[in-house]
């Protein structure tokens, strides 16, 4: 059929969202390619379908019969990023996939917030680890009135804080670092999985 | 057979080998490959899935991808590479293993599943 302007405005309004999730979370030359073939697509579609009794409801038809283009993206987006981070479980591509997550899903965008907190405390016992020759006296268990009440570094020590912990706490630290980072690192991986297990059907 | 209530990673898989064998005998584009889908198998749900997958396959090296056609007719047509075509062997003798050994457990078992 051919299209009135209303429609094809509706149509190039689906492409125009599509293109820019598609960019977000591809390569611009991979998004380039993915959108003109989408936009194929919805032509040959479109070209072949019944224009009566209602021309609109026939677009919304083929349109909804591709998925939305946030879904549409996503499933480009499981296909590149994800399977880029699951196929070679670097972690600098698992952290791409999964802040690409985190910008453009709420449950993306939490479980991102709780990876990137489970990194961060792996690294910092890792640089705690780090800086305990170099400041033997400022690194361990922060004592206060005997009682712990941190762990880490202390560079400017108040006077009632008292520092407990030898040279123990170099592969104390890196030990628990690295497994928080492992433990972190796997879960970001099964988080991924899932993701592209469930977005396989978008 | 849908794959929309199989779970994701069994989806995943038929859904590739389904689109695999859709470009064995000659090159097809997206359309024309969901419609084979549609009329063959019913596997076709989920036209969004299609070309991401498509679009991975043919960045692996599985499957070659070339436009053809200018303006709105253009249309990118995918064929198997060779790799393809012996990968595409190697999932079909592992699918049909699964297959003999699944129906016979199934036949074993029929009378025996709980109603």
């Amino acid at each position: 059929m051919n299209l009135s302007d209303a429609a094809e405005s509706r149509v190039k309004g689906y492409l125009f969202v599509l293109g820019r999730s598609l960019r977000s979370s591809l390569p611009r030359e991979i998004a380039l390619d993915a959108l003109h073939e989408i936009e194929s697509h919805l032509r040959e579609r479109l070209s072949g379908a019944e224009a009566l009794p209602n021309e609109s409801a026939a677009v919304e038809r083929v349109l909804a019969e591709l998925g939305t283009p946030l879904r549409v993206a996503q499933a480009y987006s499981a296909e590149h990023a994800i399977e880029e981070a699951l196929g070679t479980g670097a972690l600098g591509a698992t952290l791409r996939a999964v802040w690409l997550q985190a910008w453009t899903t709420v449950r993306g965008f939490f479980v991102g917030l709780a990876l990137l907190v489970g990194y961060l405390t792996g690294a910092s016992l890792v640089a705690v680890a780090a800086l305990k020759p170099i400041f033997p006296e400022n690194v361990g268990v922060m004592l206060r009135n005997g009682v712990p009440v941190a762990f880490g570094v202390l560079l400017s020590r108040p006077a009632d804080v008292r520092v407990w912990g030898g040279y123990w706490v170099i592969p104390a630290a890196l030990a628990a670092g690295a497994a928080v980072i492992v433990a972190t690192h796997r879960s970001a991986r099964r988080f991924l999985s899932r993701l592209r297990d469930r977005t396989a059907r978008a | 057979m849908a794959t929309e209530n199989l779970p994701g990673p069994l989806r995943r898989g038929v859904l590739e080998i389904a689109v695999l064998l859709c470009v064995a005998e000659a090159p097809r584009h997206g359309p024309a490959i969901l419609r084979s889908l549609d009329e063959l198998s019913d596997l076709g749900d989920g036209e969004g899935a299609i070309y991401p997958l498509l679009s991975r396959l043919a960045r692996e090296g599985t499957l070659a991808a070339d436009w053809l056609g200018s303006g709105d007719l253009a249309r990118k047509y995918y064929r198997l590479t060779d790799a393809g075509r012996r990968r595409l062997d190697r999932m079909l003798g592992r699918w049909e293993d699964v297959a003999v050994g699944m129906s016979r457990l199934i036949a074993a078992h029929r009378g025996n599943l709980p109603r």
